[in-house]
């Protein structure tokens, strides 16, 4: 008989050391004298990471976000309006966060006991809101000519590694707390929400404390990419941000950890072949010309339906299936 | 033989739409009690113990626990003080193995802070005394058959130390020995001196069980008394097997 020392007890929550493995290998890119194109684009695809690690930490707890923009551009607006009137720099970044936060409480709030799609809906129209917020008020936000945000570091190659920091923060706080006992009430509410109420857990708790931890990550991602971009303006509440962090968590692995970074490689490492290839494309026929820029939606949207349709619940865990034994 | 009270239901009525499940009912467990439901099909049994837990609210009445009024509470607050059960639909959270649906019970079910590593040990004492077979712990909850989703469930509520027990139809869509054995495991639960209320359709688990049985018709409680009183009694036969005038013809 087994004895529960040999029973293999361990969370089904994905190892963090491949991914933070992974991302540390990205450390000494810099230094090989890349362009600074390349290191923009890669901490462009950190940014992509962590944010849709946010957004995959609120669907871990079972709720699905259209509308995550809204927590960026929060944290964004924030920190570009607090260091523009105060000139202090770094602190905007924390507010930024903490705006956010606050924000996902009150979404929260009115979204903990609606489900699924009228959840989904609500996060979409607060982010609409901020659109229509935002452009009003331009004595405070710039209206829709947006504000120029004062930079906190020097280079491309700062921000890089700034942002390769805060992915891992990102990716590690998720961790920890998958593999709490957070973690298990919000598997559990994902789960099945009846029987998590049934069993003790406080669902209306936890589901607000996962959406402010979320919206505080999604803040304080925004906030930084403020200041990386130097410019922010009414699109960071659009779809496209909305929907980035969606379509990477549903390619990579909706609830897995290392799913947002799978995602966001493949979509970046497509989007850069399309640019590579596009000279010898414009070589064999020059009217490629005219839509060449539609191509690249159209092969990620081609992705996505195969994913979803080969492998419905993201690359992440159908690769587990086929590498790790059975249970 | 008084035995302190525990669970007081009082005037407790529900309806869903113009359905009046369960009418004015009032009854009582004791410490220690193994309390049977039992009536036909929609007499409002499993909606009396969805009442008990709080996945619904009644529509007027109170239910008392302890002495305390939790007519108000939600399913997560009574399961904390104590009031925990299966459902008729074994239901549990798919996508996690037995160890770790057992020990959301263990973490979430009862107050007092536990280590989730503790709680996964605790939720391997307690698969257990359901008698889960052993090699099935990592299983995925999808993947593990009826009889084994059944102990799960059992396994989780019970993981809360509960004071009062609410099983609702433990025997449903499991085999003949599979009910035997479920059976025995109640014994041993109520040799922990838990008190059980459950439901349960087959006449002979409630008689070879319970202390006393509570039926159910259209609602309304109809007779309340041991097994043997209960089977004996008029309404009760009418209940089950119609008009005693259909039977003489």
């Amino acid at each position: 008989m087994k004895t529960i020392s040999n029973l293999r007890i361990n969370l089904k929550v994905p190892r963090v050391y491949l991914p933070v493995l992974l991302l540390a290998t990205c450390l000494p890119i810099p230094l090989f004298g890349f362009s600074s194109f390349f290191v923009f684009v890669l901490t462009v695809t950190f940014f992509n990471i962590s944010y849709s690690s946010s957004w995959n930490l609120l669907a871990y707890s079972g709720q699905a976000s259209f509308g995550h923009a809204a927590f960026l551009g929060i944290g964004g607006y924030t920190t570009a309006i607090f260091t523009i009137r105060t000139s202090i720099p770094w602190l905007g970044l924390l507010l930024g966060a903490m705006a956010s936060a606050f924000a996902g409480i009150l979404v929260g709030l009115t979204c903990v006991k609606l489900r699924e799609w009228f959840l989904a809906l609500v996060t979409l129209g607060f982010s609409i809101i901020l659109v229509a917020f935002t452009r009003e008020l331009d004595w405070l936000t710039g209206g829709v000519h947006g504000l120029a945000v004062p930079s906190l570091l020097p280079s491309v190659n700062h921000y890089y590694y700034g942002m390769l920091a805060l992915t891992v923060f990102s990716i590690f706080i998720i961790y920890l707390i998958l593999k709490s006992k957070t973690g298990l009430a919000f598997a559990a509410i994902r789960e099945n929400e009846l029987e998590a109420k049934a069993t003790g857990i406080d669902v209306v708790k936890y589901k607000l404390l996962a959406f402010t931890i979320s919206a505080f990550l999604a803040g304080l991602i925004g906030a930084f990419y403020a200041h990386f971009m130097a410019y922010i303006n009414d699109q960071i509440y659009g779809l496209d941000y909305s929907f980035l962090p969606i379509i990477i968590s549903v390619i990579g692995g909706i609830g897995t950890i290392e799913g947002p970074i799978i995602g966001s490689a493949l979509l970046r490492f497509i989007s850069e072949f399309l640019r590579i290839i596009e000279p010898w494309a414009l070589k064999i026929d020059p009217v490629v010309i005219l839509i060449y820029d539609k191509i690249e939606p159209l092969v990620m949207g081609v992705i996505l339906v195969a994913v979803i349709i080969l492998m419905p619940k993201g690359i992440s865990p159908w690769l587990r299936k086929y590498l790790m034994p059975k249970r | 033989m008084t035995r302190p009270l525990l669970l007081s239901v009082e005037k407790v009525t529900k309806s869903f739409g113009g359905l009046i499940a369960v009418k004015n009912v009032d009854f009582q467990v004791e410490q220690k009690e193994i309390v049977g439901l039992v009536g036909p099909n929609g007499a409002g049994k499993s909606t009396l113990l969805k009442i008990i837990n709080r996945f619904y609210r009644q529509d007027t009445g109170t239910i008392m626990f302890e002495g305390k009024d939790i007519s108000r509470l939600n399913s997560h607050q009574v399961c904390r003080m104590g009031i925990s059960g299966t459902a008729q639909i074994a239901q549990a959270f798919p996508d996690m193995t037995a160890i770790e649906n057992v020990s959301i019970g263990v973490l979430f079910g009862k107050p007092g802070r536990t280590s989730v590593n503790e709680a996964k040990k605790k939720a391997v004492e307690v698969l257990r005394f359901v008698e889960f077979s052993e090699n099935k712990m990592e299983t995925l909850a999808k993947n593990l058959n009826i009889a084994e989703l059944r102990r799960v469930q059992l396994a989780k509520a019970l993981a809360t130390d509960p004071k009062l027990l609410l099983l609702d139809e433990v025997t449903t869509g499991l085999g003949h020995l599979e009910g035997e054995r479920a059976i025995e495991i109640i014994r041993k639960i109520r040799l922990r001196g838990t008190t059980i209320l459950m439901v349960e359709h087959i006449m002979k688990v409630i008689m070879g069980l319970c202390d006393k049985v509570i039926v159910l018709d259209h609602g309304e409680k109809i007779a309340e008394g041991t097994p043997k009183e209960v089977a004996n009694n008029e309404a009760v036969i009418r209940s089950y097997l119609g008009e005693s005038s259909d039977c003489s013809k």
